[in-house]
C-alpha cells in the first residue's frame, strides 16, 4: 500500500480517520518501529496472519463506528496458537455487534504482542496558528489526565526531540520504578524525528497519535497508531 | 553600523500629527501633538499639527491638511476617524511619507468584515508606495533617541530594552513602571492590528538594532505563526526575548480527534513554540517586568540556587521568606557552624538569628565583615539583600550628611545610593551576586527608605532589586531554567 492509495480509499469511503492497520502499516514503511499488524476479514486469515506475525498474537476489532475496543470486549490479547486467536476472532465479533449494533465492521487487527514496557505517547496535530506541532508523554490510558506531555513545532531538531523528553515531568518514571527497566531516551528521540519527518512528508495528515508506545532500555515501538486526514 | 529598511520608521527628520485638537493641553490617550511637544520633537525637526478647523496651537500655526504642510514629512500620525483615513493615505502617497501611524481606530478590530476589507486595502496602497504603516488601533512610537513619545512623562533617556507591545495602554504601563525601576528604553512600539507591520517584523528589526540589547514583547494574537515563529528563533538566538502572551485559551482551533488534539491548548502551544527557541516566557505583566530587569543585571550572573537571605525583617518575616525561595525552587542553606560562631562575636544570640536567614542587625563597624561573610560561606550562590539602616543614621546625622541635608530628599536618595554601591562592593570583591529585596509599604517608610529610590539605584549599579523575596526567587528561578534550555543554542552570557 502506498500513502496516495490508502487517502483515496479513505475518501472514496467518506472518512477522515485511517484505521489502525492502515496507519501501522503506512508508519512501518517510513521506518518507524511498530508492532507488526495485518488486517483480517476471517478466522482463517486471522490465523493465517498470527502464523505469520508469530505468537503471542493479539486481535483487535477494526471499526471506524467503534474508538473504544476493549470497553466493547473487542479486544483479545496473550493469544498463544490458533485455536485461541479463532476463539477470539469468534468473541470480538459477537461483543462488537452487540455492543454497536449498527457498526461497520471492517475486520479485525492482528498484531504481535509487545512485552510490557514504559507507556509514552507520541502524537501531532496541526496548530492553527504554527502548523504541524508533535507532542511527547506519558502515555497510556490517563494521559488526558496527567497532562504531562511537551510539544514542540515541525520542524524538528535533534534539540528540541531530546528537549521534548526531558521536559517531561515524571521524569522518574522515565527511569524505571520499581525495578522496570529505564525508557532508551536516545530510541524515543529518534522515533520522535522519524515520526516528524513522516508528518513533514505527509501535509494532509490532520492529527496522528501512538498511544501507546512502549520504551524498554533497547528500542521503543508503537502498539496502536491513529491517524486523522484532514478535511478537505 | 548596518541598515536596516525599518530604520527610517524609528527615526522620521519631520512629523505631521493629522486631526489634532484645538487644546494641546488635552490630556487622556491620543495627544500625540502634547506628547511630541513635551518630549522635545520639535527640537530635532519639524512637527507640524493638521486640523482645517484650527487656526493655531499656542502661537504655533496649525496647517488644514497634509499636503499644506512644508516639506519633507517623514512620518505622519493619524487621529481622525476612520472615514477620513482614505483620504489621509492619498494624501500622504502624494506627500512621499516615509511612514504612517494609524491611532485611528474602527478597522478589523471590530470585527466587522468590511471595515477589515478598507484595512487591508489601504495597506496594499501605501505598500505599492513604498509607505510602511503601524497599526491601526494603536499609540505607535516612543523613541527617546529620536524624541518621539506616545505620552507624557516618558523620559528622553535611552536605554538597551526593546519593547513591542500588541497593546498601547500595556506599553505604556510597562514604560512607565520599568522607568521607576530605572530601567530604560531603546524602542517601544505599540501596533495595534499589525495589519502592515507586526510582532515579526519588529522581532526581525530588534534583533540587528545594536542599540536593543533585551527584547520584550506582549502578544495577544499572534498573526502568521510560522513568520512569527522563525522571527523569534532569530531574535532569541542573538538576545535575551522574554514573551507575555495575552490570553491563555484561544477560540478558533477545530475540534480534537486525538488525545494530541485534545491537549495541544493555546498556552501550551505558545510555551513549547518559546521553549524551542529559547525565549523567556512571562505569565504576567509582573513577570515581564521582573525578568526585563533581570536579564539585564546581574542576575544573569548567578550560578546555583543557594540564597544567603541577609533582608531582616525579624524571625516571622524569615520563615516565610526561607518558604517562598523554598517554593520557587531554590534552597537556603545553612550558615557554616564557623561563620556562624564569626557572626555571634558581635551579634547577640537574643532575638536574633544567623543561620541563614540572617536576621540580625550587627553594630554598623561589623556590618562589612558580616556581609563579606555572608557573601562568601559555602553554599552560597546569591545573596538576598534589604536595606537597611541604622535609624540612628537619619537621627544623628554626621557633619556631611548635615550639609547634604538642606533638601531633605536628596540627602535620603544620598544614603540609598550608598546602599547600592555598598552592595556592587561586596559583589565584585566576592564575586557574589547580590540582589536586592525591598517591600514597598510600611517596612521601607519605617526604615525612611524610598522603595522607588533603593530600585533605581540598585539598577544603576547593575543590581536587581525586586519587591518581595517570593518575586526575586521566582525570577532566578526562570532565568536559571532558561539557560538550561537553552542548551543548544548560543551562549548569551
Amino acid at each position: 500500500m502506498n500513502f496516495e492509495s490508502v487517502v483515496e480509499l479513505a475518501h472514496s469511503e467518506g472518512r477522515d480517520l485511517l484505521n489502525e492497520v492502515e496507519a501501522k502499516q503506512l508508519l512501518a514503511q517510513a521506518g518507524v518501529p511498530v508492532v507488526e499488524t495485518v488486517l483480517a476479514t476471517s478466522v482463517e486469515e486471522a490465523k493465517l496472519a498470527a502464523e505469520k506475525i508469530g505468537y503471542p498474537v493479539v486481535v483487535k476489532v477494526v471499526s471506524a463506528d467503534i474508538s473504544h475496543k476493549s470497553d466493547v470486549g473487542g479486544v483479545k490479547i496473550g493469544l498463544v496458537d490458533a485455536e485461541e486467536v479463532s476463539q477470539a476472532y469468534q468473541a470480538i465479533m459477537a461483543n462488537s455487534r452487540a455492543a454497536v449494533p449498527d457498526a461497520v465492521i471492517t475486520g479485525v487487527a492482528v498484531q504481535a504482542m509487545a512485552s510490557e514496557g514504559i507507556e509514552v505517547i507520541i502524537g501531532m496535530v496541526k496548530d492553527p496558528q504554527f502548523g504541524p506541532v508533535m507532542m511527547f508523554g506519558l502515555g497510556g490510558i490517563f494521559v488526558e489526565l496527567l497532562k504531562d506531555v511537551s510539544f514542540r513545532v515541525l520542524p524538528l531538531t535533534e534539540r528540541d526531540a531530546r528537549q521534548m523528553v526531558d521536559d517531561i515531568k515524571g521524569q522518574a518514571i522515565l527511569d524505571g520504578v520499581r525495578g522496570q527497566a529505564p525508557a532508551d531516551k536516545t530510541a524515543l528521540c529518534q522515533l520522535i524525528m522519524k515520526v516528524g519527518q513522516f508528518i513533514e512528508q505527509h501535509p494532509e495528515i490532520q492529527e496522528l497519535d501512538m498511544n501507546p508506545v512502549f520504551a524498554y532500555a533497547e528500542g521503543a515501538v508503537a502498539v496502536d497508531a491513529r491517524i486523522v486526514l484532514a478535511r478537505d | 553600523m548596518s541598515i536596516h529598511s525599518l530604520d527610517p520608521v524609528f527615526h522620521p527628520r519631520s512629523v505631521a500629527v493629522v486631526g489634532v485638537s484645538s487644546n494641546p493641553n488635552s490630556a487622556g490617550m491620543g495627544s500625540f501633538y502634547a506628547s511630541l511637544l513635551e518630549s522635545g520633537f520639535a527640537e530635532l525637526g519639524g512637527l507640524y499639527p493638521v486640523n482645517p478647523k484650527v487656526d493655531e496651537i499656542n502661537g504655533l500655526p496649525c496647517f488644514p491638511t497634509l499636503l499644506d504642510t512644508p516639506d519633507p514629512v517623514d512620518h505622519v500620525i493619524s487621529q481622525v476617524p476612520a472615514r477620513f483615513v482614505p483620504e489621509l493615505v492619498d494624501q500622504c502617497i502624494a506627500k512621499k511619507v516615509r511612514s504612517i501611524h494609524f491611532f485611528t481606530a474602527g478597522f478589523s478590530e471590530t470585527g466587522d468584515q468590511d471595515m477589515a476589507v478598507v484595512e487591508q486595502q489601504m495597506i496594499e496602497k501605501l505598500r505599492l508606495a513604498g509607505i510602511r504603516a503601524i497599526g491601526p488601533n494603536c499609540m505607535g512610537l516612543y523613541v527617546p533617541s529620536s524624541k518621539l513619545a506616545f505620552m507624557g512623562g516618558f523620559p528622553m533617556e535611552s536605554g538597551n530594552v526593546f519593547l513591542l507591545s500588541q497593546s498601547g495602554a500595556n506599553a505604556g504601563e510597562v514604560v512607565r513602571d520599568l522607568t521607576n525601576r530605572g530601567v530604560r528604553f531603546s524602542k517601544v512600539v505599540s501596533y495595534g492590528n499589525g495589519a502592515d507591520l507586526r510582532a515579526h517584523d519588529f522581532l526581525d528589526y530588534a534583533a540587528q538594532d545594536e542599540e536593543s540589547k533585551v527584547v520584550a514583547a506582549y502578544i495577544e494574537g499572534v498573526q502568521d505563526g510560522r513568520k512569527f515563529f522563525e522571527a523569534l528563533q532569530r531574535c532569541a538566538r542573538v538576545k535575551p526575548v522574554i514573551v507575555l502572551k495575552g490570553g491563555r485559551t484561544q477560540s478558533g482551533s477545530q475540534a480534537a480527534h486525538s488525545h494530541t488534539g485534545s491537549l495541544a491548548g493555546s498556552i501550551e502551544v505558545f510555551d513549547a513554540v518559546c521553549r524551542q527557541t529559547g525565549a523567556l516566557r512571562a505569565e504576567t505583566m509582573d513577570e515581564l517586568q521582573d525578568l526585563i530587569v533581570a536579564v539585564s543585571t546581574n542576575v544573569r550572573q548567578v550560578n546555583g540556587r543557594g540564597v544567603a537571605l541577609f533582608a531582616g525583617g525579624g524571625g516571622g518575616f524569615a520563615v516565610l521568606s526561607a518558604d517562598a525561595i523554598d517554593r520557587e525552587g531554590l534552597t537556603v542553606p545553612r550558615m557554616p557552624q564557623s561563620a556562624v560562631d564569626q557572626m555571634r562575636e558581635y551579634v547577640p544570640v537574643a532575638g536574633s538569628s544567623v543561620n541563614n536567614p540572617i536576621d540580625a542587625f550587627p553594630p554598623s563597624e561589623y556590618l562589612d565583615d558580616m556581609l563579606r561573610l555572608i557573601a562568601t560561606a559555602e553554599g552560597m550562590d546569591m545573596v538576598f539583600m534589604s536595606p537597611m539602616i541604622d535609624r540612628s543614621r537619619w537621627q544623628q546625622p554626621n557633619s556631611q550628611d548635615k550639609d547634604d541635608a538642606k533638601d531633605g530628599e536628596d540627602f535620603r536618595k544620598k544614603v540609598v545610593n550608598e546602599i547600592a554601591g555598598q552592595m556592587k562592593r561586596l559583589q565584585d570583591d566576592t564575586g557574589t551576586p547580590v540582589i536586592g529585596v525591598i517591600r514597598g509599604g510600611g517596612m521601607a517608610r519605617m526604615m525612611g527608605i524610598d522603595s522607588d529610590d533603593f530600585l533605581v539605584s540598585t539598577y544603576r549599579e547593575g543590581i536587581g532589586s525586586f519587591s518581595s523575596v517570593s518575586r526575586a526567587a521566582r525570577t532566578v528561578t526562570q532565568l536559571l531554567q532558561w539557560r538550561e534550555n537553552r542548551q543548544g543554542l548560543p551562549d548569551l552570557s
